[in-house]
């Protein structure tokens, strides 16, 4: 494959608003027969060695490794099939919570590129975590191309997500034994900017839908701040120039970072009831009654615990969790599985309670004699 | 009302590194050039391109500025010499090579060696920044696979198919040009050796420690979040006989100005070239740590100094023909 050339004209976004974080989040039960210790997570998630992993241990312990960066050059996804490439970095963390979920989300905030043509790699290397876009087609159009089913030869973060995922779990940490079976799930995530309408307004209702396929979307609409478009331009005194190379140093991602906290968050919770769901749907199947709390036990002890929407989240998101528990209703669902266990495990004390009454019974009469 | 709850390993840590304004590198010397170079005359060539003038230029400070510059001299003891035996010994040399520096009139403030960038108490600088690479993707690195690598070797593009190779339908794979990933209507392909040999007797090439050297003097390498090098002060009068025995930045004058820099001004022999442009190939691929490379923007923005957040460009060159 040869690389492409670029025409010299500027490339003029047609519509949307720029910019546009994709991500894409893989979630799954940790590969080990119980919930692992805060050091076993912090050797587990120290993937470089340059930074330090983060741990959290309150509302509930949560380690995040420091950020893997992987250099991509392809064609974007686009909703209307326009040839637009894209140049930069992809950012990807793993996360486990509670010791015994395992997660790896790869994102990327996509600007217009800022050259009309590929720069030196560098450029791309000093603002990790930006895909520069290289030709015709808004912020909506990628978005929409995002959200299609994938296609070949484009943009593949899930891939990315993947393999990070993969590496943890392969660890020589892990035991490799798991106490019950789980699936893999897979969240794609797009944050459109907010509209510039001037001022603060309501933001337009976050969109959760579960796809034929087996996939999560969130979709969200949020002020992605200080996008580092506007340090462009030639300046000519000093002290202009300081605070426009200050602002470069300072720009942050667009809050990116906050915004994948929230998508993992909301992934993990989905993959809780994903995975209990199934559990319990699952019951009534044969062999009947027996095992049933054999089944059940290991999710009681190793993932009850670890419902706490919206514990690790920005104070300033926490507009997403409230929408997403109005509809479709996370916590509902939740209340509706546990109020299930708990009722299975009732019943099934009450059984063994009966059980031993009637042995009891029988037994009764024979002392007597 | 919701309490405000941190938890200090919650954050990032990136501890600061103090910064000069300004590393200059007073030419580069292989242990066995010691002997040979005439010292008066090798700084005698450098040190009018270390002057006050060109440094305020460098440091993109007015003249009329108080500056903070420091200068270094990194000594190879890591290659040549197959039998180290036969390298003077640090005592027989190092004294001399500072002394000529003085008379030259640009004293050496620290004294690096080679091999401490690849072995050092607290682990390999070398290895740390293999870590770093992120790979400048060919067009059709999508993400879907890994990225594609040659063992130790990087390089700035797509390289040619081998030539005589059969394709799987049976043809003769013809020759088609390496094709560099930026290059705008024509290429500039570099290939470039990072290390060779057998791993674990790994000898890194001259070009992938001099990057490292670089990085080192920039301050924007961490180990788990804190600096990696700390310059060390010696006994000069005591100097141990073998060159192992120094640690890997031995600071050589009294109270200098930091190791580290906004920006580095390497004054070398043209010979190095070519090195010097596999560094910055090298360079241009390292994803530095951003929150180190944020600290000395932010630091230099309070000096009135603007700091490229590209690595690469916060290097000069001063190249001087034999």
């Amino acid at each position: 494959m040869t690389a492409p050339r670029h025409s010299t004209r500027r490339t003029a976004p047609t519509a949307g608003p720029w910019p546009v974080l994709l991500g894409e989040v893989r979630t799954a039960l940790l590969r080990h027969s119980r919930a692992v210790g805060v050091e076993t997570v912090e050797e587990l998630l120290e993937l470089a060695p340059a930074a330090t992993v983060r741990l959290t241990s309150r509302p509930l312990a949560r380690g995040v490794s420091t950020d893997v960066v992987e250099g991509v050059h392809c064609r974007l996804p686009s909703g209307s099939g326009r040839r637009v490439e894209g140049v930069g970095t992809i950012v990807s963390r793993a996360v486990v919570t509670g010791g015994r979920i395992a997660q790896a989300s790869s994102r990327a905030l996509v600007l217009p590129a800022t050259a009309p043509r590929r720069q030196n790699w560098s450029a791309y290397l000093a603002r990790q975590g930006i895909i520069e876009a290289l030709g015709p087609g808004g912020g909506d159009d990628l978005a929409a191309g995002f959200l299609a089913p994938h296609r070949p030869d484009v943009l593949d973060l899930g891939a990315v997500a993947n393999r990070l995922l993969d590496r943890v779990q392969t660890s020589l940490l892990l035991d490799g034994a798991s106490p019950l079976r789980t699936t893999r799930t897979r969240l794609r995530f797009v944050v459109a900017a907010a509209g510039s309408g001037g001022g603060p307004s309501t933001p337009a209702p976050p969109r959760f839908s579960v796809d034929v396929d087996g996939v999560r979307t969130l979709l969200l609409r949020a002020d992605l701040h200080g996008t580092g478009r506007e340090l462009d331009g030639a300046e000519t005194d000093l002290a202009t120039q300081v605070q426009k190379g200050l602002d470069l140093a300072e720009f942050d991602g667009g809050g990116a970072a906050e915004l994948m906290t929230l998508c993992e968050d909301v992934a993990v919770h989905d993959w809780l009831l994903t995975v209990l769901q199934r559990l319990v749907d699952n019951l009534d199947e044969a062999p009947a009654r027996n095992g049933r709390i054999e089944r059940i036990g290991p999710a009681i002890e190793q993932l009850l615990h670890l419902w706490m929407p919206g514990a690790h989240a920005e104070p300033e998101l926490s507009w997403v969790w409230s929408a997403l528990e109005g509809r479709p209703g996370f916590s509902r669902q939740w209340a509706s599985i546990v109020a299930r266990i708990r009722n299975e495990l009732d019943l099934s004390i009450l059984r063994a309670l009966t059980a031993d009454g009637g042995q009891a019974r029988r037994a009764g009469p024979a002392e007597e004699l | 009302m919701d309490a405000i709850y941190t938890e200090s390993s919650a954050a990032e840590h990136t501890s600061g590194v103090p910064f000069a304004q300004v590393s200059v590198e007073l030419g580069h010397l292989y242990l066995e050039d010691l002997g040979p170079t005439d010292l008066d005359g090798f700084f005698a060539r450098i040190a009018p391109w270390a002057d006050r003038p060109r440094l305020a230029s460098v440091a993109g400070l007015p003249t009329d500025r108080r500056q903070r510059v420091s200068t270094c001299l990194l000594l190879d003891d890591y290659s040549g010499y197959t039998d180290p035996t036969a390298r003077p010994s640090p005592a027989a040399v190092l004294p001399e090579l500072l002394a000529a520096a003085m008379r030259a009139g640009v004293p050496i403030d620290y004294l690096a060696r080679e091999s401490g960038l690849v072995q050092a108490p607290s682990g390999s600088l070398a290895e740390l920044v293999e870590g770093l690479l992120v790979a400048d993707p060919p067009f059709g690195a999508d993400g879907s696979r890994p990225p594609v690598t040659e063992t130790g070797w990087l390089t700035n593009g797509q390289r040619s198919p081998a030539v005589g190779t059969r394709q799987a339908m049976g043809g003769q794979i013809v020759w088609t040009p390496p094709v560099e990933n930026a290059g705008y209507q024509h290429s500039v392909f570099l290939d470039v050796e990072l290390w060779n040999g057998p791993e674990g007797k790994r000898q890194w090439s001259c070009a992938y420690l001099a990057a490292v050297w670089q990085l080192a003097r920039l301050g924007v390498l961490r180990r788990r979040g804190r600096g990696v090098l700390a310059a060390e002060s010696v006994d000069l009068d005591n100097l141990p006989d073998d060159w192992a025995a120094l640690p890997a930045v031995l600071m050589v004058s009294r109270t200098p100005p930091p190791f580290c820099a906004y920006r580095t001004l390497s004054v070398m022999d043209a010979r190095f070239l070519p090195v010097e442009n596999a560094v910055r190939t090298i360079l241009s691929q390292v994803a530095a740590d951003p929150t180190a490379v944020r600290q000395a923007v932010r630091r230099a923005a309070r000096e009135g100094i603007t700091l490229p957040m590209e690595i690469i460009d916060r290097i000069s060159y001063v190249l001087l023909g034999p």
